[in-house]
């Protein structure tokens, strides 16, 4: 994954934990890296490899830290770094979440290679939709809970999600339901 | 979005159209609007149909009016609209169809954070117009911008870490070099302490135990100062202030002072220490001679340590070279010893501060493991490097090159000896030791005395017998045996001028003197100096040549005869030279302390009593005429220890003119310069009047207690015993004896009487008194009875200290050796 995202995981551990917490668990992790950029592609496994070892460091199961990861991503940094990219994704929730299948199709023109998921909408009604998630990526439809969390703190509007299809347990792919 | 009829759509549906351009606009002739796109307000506020264009916008390019046959012109350029009262840029082309005008285009935005200001989501925008991916882009750049910043942020956070840390690192070492100065100086003063009463405690009377441990005691607070010395000096050359003093000096004497240093050493363990010259040497150069000598010595010092059995030799080659500046010197020494040697990785460790070459070394040798490390520091700031080469087993040579200057005196003249023309002369040497005996076989063809060596008696023996001529016999100390004895006289008895030096190693001296009795050859003592020997051959084959050294008869008649119980304290900073002055006082007879400082030495006086302060002018804390003045003002006020007359001579290395004034200016009383000679030191020390007679001299007990066990090993023990009690009982009686003699003035009866006293004081080796009685009968020989009676008087009283103690001793033997305890 880009560089961006192992930077969000430094930042989350460091903001909420102390950079000694990052350091313990960089070590742990045998990662010895002081600097991710946010523009260079690093190898998956670091990522996992740092999510694991947070949830040594920090006694947290990994689904828990993947949650509190994808509601820091939209909150902080997406907000911070690309603020007016999220902002020009949509005024409100369900425009936002509309236009989600396009959006990792736009990044992807600034970050070649990058290997993003791929959202579709389905079953719109006034007060739901169903978020299809695909992805090559095992393990991270916490992430996905996470993120939608983040996105109906950032339109102040309250939402539940069903995880309505499981991957993990045998699914073609993730599905949500969301309702608001 | 307008409904009209004649509505351009390019062959689009109208719905088609709306998406596919949603900020385009048209106009008629008149420049009214007739059709917006649908996210064209928010880009364009008043815009709505039937409104005038040029009321909304302006054209930024290319330079035209907002009439429609000018705008139907421009159909093949890029067109920029600048939207009224905003900031907004639009970007497109016009295109005429019919009685319309059609501009396609959008937006130009060049920050996302425009996308917000005008409201704009993606939604408004085309699928296919990519602007809003530029926006993108530029935004992956103004990410990659604030890498960089956080990176520089990082970077210069990182570097004011650095500089705090070094800042504290370099605090804490200067605390540190702070607390080892304190600490040493701390340590220091009362182990001077320890130092100094125990040789007064060792001038007293003590029986064998004691003083085994009170010199125990004085050999560790010594080895702690040692110790303490080489982490001064580690800590010196750590912080970079070590630094190199040059002055003139030569290169031969200079080995031979430190060969003198271990030459105790090695004659204990019995191991030869060899010197040699790969060619002539400089008469002079000029560099740090005390830091040479540390290096030298140190080197030294470990081959002797680590060698059990063999020898150990130091080789000197010196070699003028000349570059930009002038002129110099390079020097290679190598130190090669046949000790215990070492394996590669204990080589790699060598140099290493506090390591050894292993653990156990350190456990069996002592030592910190700074010696090396030091070494190679000061050969570095010489310009040179150490190199070792070794085999576990069979021994390990150090070499190390320098570079000194020329000594501008001497330039690049070579110390040439001119060796008197004395004919045809044959020599040989009898040493066990195939190396030593080589070496100073060599040493006598140099000198153009033709030279054999032979390692036995027997050997030598045959060469007289094929009637072969000797005009020099070099005979090592172990042959001090009666068949030596034999040998000698032989070949005296045929070469009654041949020339007989003995080599002798140190500590054998007075057993070899007692076995060639009356007229014992001349001796050198080993590791030789080669002006020592020479000068032997210069006396005895042409006595007339000018270049008459005194080196060879200086060491008989300082040999304990002179000497007078001073008190004596030596302030000298550096190791080496205190080791030096130490072993040229303790050669004379004399024990003295040292200190390490001015404050020590004022802080010495004070304490304990003194007769004489040898005071070094350069020393770290306080020089030496400070002290001096410290010391004249604190005797002034009664303050020293000692109420007599104390007498403060200055040694200095460099004797300036001035220099003397100075000295005696402070309030000392004379002067010598450094190194320390022995004969310089006896006239200074001569010119002192002696304080009362001291008490028993060191270890005379002992060695006599020895005597006695020999004896009575030899012989029957009872009769021995007897023998040494009744010797007790009337050698008093015969000192006064001899005394009156000397009062009549009877000559002839005096010397009899000093020689037969001779002979029963060495049979028991009580040897200061043997030495005192030869001087009384050299005196009596010579017709000085006046000096005669004054050795007599010493004896007497030195004898009538010792008698208690050798009475004790006597019971004790008789306990331990004729009626052995029931164990
Ligand atoms: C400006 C906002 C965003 C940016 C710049 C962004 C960028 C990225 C990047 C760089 C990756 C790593 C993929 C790779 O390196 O191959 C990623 C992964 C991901 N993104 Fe986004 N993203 C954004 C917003 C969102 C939002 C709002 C969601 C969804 C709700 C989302 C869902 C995900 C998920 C689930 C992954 C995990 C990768 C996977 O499942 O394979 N992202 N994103």
């Amino acid at each position: 994954m880009y560089g961006m995202v192992n930077k969000a995981i430094a930042d989350l551990v460091c903001s909420g934990f102390g950079e000694d917490k990052w350091e313990e668990i960089k070590a742990k992790a045998a990662i010895d890296i002081d600097f991710f950029i946010s523009n260079e592609s690093y190898p998956d496994e670091i990522t996992y490899k740092l999510v694991g070892s947070a949830s040594e460091v920090l006694g947290l199961p990994p689904a828990k830290i993947l949650e509190v990861f994808g509601e820091h991503w939209v909150l902080k940094t997406a907000t911070e770094g690309y603020g007016d990219l999220m902002d020009a994704g949509g005024a409100t929730l369900p425009e936002f979440l509309e236009n989600l299948p396009n959006f990792h199709t736009r990044i992807v023109m600034m970050m070649p290679r990058l290997q993003p998921p791929r959202f579709e909408v389905s079953d719109r009604t006034n007060n739901s939709l169903r978020l299809h998630y695909h992805t090559h990526r095992p393990g991270l439809s916490p992430f996905v809970v996470g993120l939608l969390r983040g996105l109906a703190t950032r339109f102040d509007t309250v939402i539940e999600i069903k995880h309505a299809a499981v991957k993990d347990a045998g699914a073609e792919h993730d599905e949500f339901v969301i309702t608001w | 979005m307008s409904e009209a009829d004649n509505i351009p759509t390019l062959g689009l549906s109208p719905e088609q159209f709306a998406t596919a351009f949603p900020f385009h606009f048209a106009v008629d002739r008149e420049m009214r609007l007739t059709q917006l796109g649908r996210s064209l307000t928010n880009v364009m506020p008043g815009a709505k149909l039937g409104a005038n264009l040029a009321d909304l916008v302006s054209i930024a390019r290319p330079p035209v009016k907002i009439e429609f046959e000018a705008l139907a012109a421009t159909t093949k350029t890029l067109l920029l609209l600048q939207v009224q009262s905003t900031e907004i840029l639009l970007r497109g082309q016009m295109m005429r169809a019919g009685e319309n005008l059609l501009f396609l285009g959008s937006p130009w935005l060049t920050e996302s954070k425009d996308l917000k200001r005008h409201k704009l989501t993606f939604d408004h925008f085309a699928l296919h117009d990519s602007v809003v991916d530029m926006l993108q882009v530029i935004q992956a750049q103004t990410m990659a911008l604030e890498d960089t910043k956080q990176l520089a942020q990082a970077l210069s956070r990182q570097k004011e870490h650095l500089r705090k840390a070094k800042e504290q690192a370099e605090e804490a070492n200067r605390a540190k070099s702070h607390f080892l100065a304190v600490m040493s100086h701390e340590i220091r003063t009362p182990m001077n302490g320890v130092l100094g009463f125990t040789n007064l405690l060792l001038d007293t009377t003590l029986n064998t135990d004691q003083r085994t441990y009170g010199e125990t005691i004085y050999a560790s607070a010594e080895s702690l100062l040692e110790l303490l010395n080489d982490i001064l000096d580690f800590s010196k050359i750590e912080s970079g202030r070590m630094e190199i003093e040059p002055t003139s000096f030569d290169i031969a004497a200079t080995i031979e002072e430190c060969l003198d240093l271990v030459a105790a050493p090695a004659a204990k363990k019995g191991i030869e220490v060899l010197w040699k010259k790969n060619g002539q040497l400089p008469q002079s150069v000029v560099g740090d001679i005390t830091r040479i000598r540390q290096v030298i010595a140190n080197l030294l010092s470990n081959a002797v340590k680590f060698t059990d059995k063999g020898e150990v030799m130091i080789e000197v080659l010196a070699q003028h070279a000349t570059d930009d500046a002038g002129g110099f010197w390079e020097l290679s020494f190598a130190v090669s010893d046949t000790g215990i040697g070492m394996n590669n990785q204990q080589i790699g460790k060598l140099f290493q501060p506090f390591t050894q070459a292993d653990a156990t070394i350190s456990r069996r040798f002592g030592g910190t493991g700074l010696g090396l490390a030091i070494c190679s520091k000061i050969v570095e700031l010489m310009r040179g490097t150490i190199q070792v080469e070794s085999e576990p087993g069979k021994g390990s040579r150090f070499s190390f090159t320098i570079r000194v200057e020329e000594d501008p005196q001497h330039g690049t003249r070579r110390f040439r000896r001119t060796v008197p023309d004395w004919g045809d002369r044959r020599g040989i040497v009898i040493d066990d030791n195939a190396s030593a005996g080589t070496a100073l076989a060599n040493l006598l063809r140099h000198w153009c005395v033709e030279s054999l060596h032979f390692n036995s008696l027997d050997k030598a023996h045959d060469h007289l017998e094929s009637d072969a001529r000797v005009d020099v016999l070099l005979l090592d100390s172990t042959f001090a045996t009666p068949d030596g004895v034999l040998f000698v006289n032989a070949l005296k008895k045929r070469f009654p001028n041949a020339l007989v030096v003995l080599t002798t190693a140190i500590g054998h001296e007075s057993c070899v003197r007692e076995i060639f009795g009356g007229d014992p050859p001349r001796s050198v003592s080993k590791p030789v100096h080669h002006s020592q020997l020479f000068n032997c051959l210069v006396e005895c084959f042409s006595p007339e040549a000018p270049d008459q050294a005194s080196f060879i008869t200086r060491a008989p008649a300082l040999a304990g005869t002179a000497r007078k119980p001073l008190r004596i304290l030596v302030a000298e900073d550096n190791p080496t030279n205190q080791k030096l002055a130490l072993l040229t006082l303790r050669k004379m007879g004399y024990r003295a302390d040292v200190v390490a400082n001015g404050l020590e030495s004022v802080a010495a006086v004070l304490e304990r009593e003194y007769d004489v302060v040898l005071m070094d002018i350069q020393m770290p804390e306080m020089d030496g005429l400070t002290a001096t003045i410290e010391i004249r003002k604190l005797q002034q006020n009664g303050r020293l220890a000692s109420g007599g007359a104390l007498k403060i001579f200055a040694m200095t290395a460099n004797a300036m003119t001035g220099d003397r004034e100075r000295c005696l200016e402070a309030g000392m009383d004379d002067y010598i310069s450094k190194p320390v000679r022995a004969r310089a030191l006896q006239q200074l020390l001569d010119g002192i009047s002696a304080p009362p007679p001291a008490p028993a001299p060191d270890s005379t007990v002992a060695t006599a207690e020895n005597a006695i066990r020999e004896l009575c090993a030899e012989l029957e023990p009872d009769g021995v015993i007897e023998m040494a009690d009744s010797f007790l009982d009337d050698a008093q009686d015969r000192i006064s004896e001899a005394l009156r003699y000397a009062e009549i003035g009877d000559q002839e009866n005096l010397h009899r009487e000093a020689h037969s006293l001779k002979g029963a004081l060495s049979i028991f080796r009580l040897t200061p008194l043997v030495d005192l009685a030869r001087a009384a009968e050299d005196h009596a020989e010579s017709g000085r009875i006046e000096e005669a009676g004054q050795m007599l008087h010493q004896i007497s009283s030195a004898f009538e200290k010792l008698k208690p103690q050798l009475m004790a001793c006597l019971d004790r033997l008789r306990e331990n050796l004729v009626n052995p305890a029931s164990d």
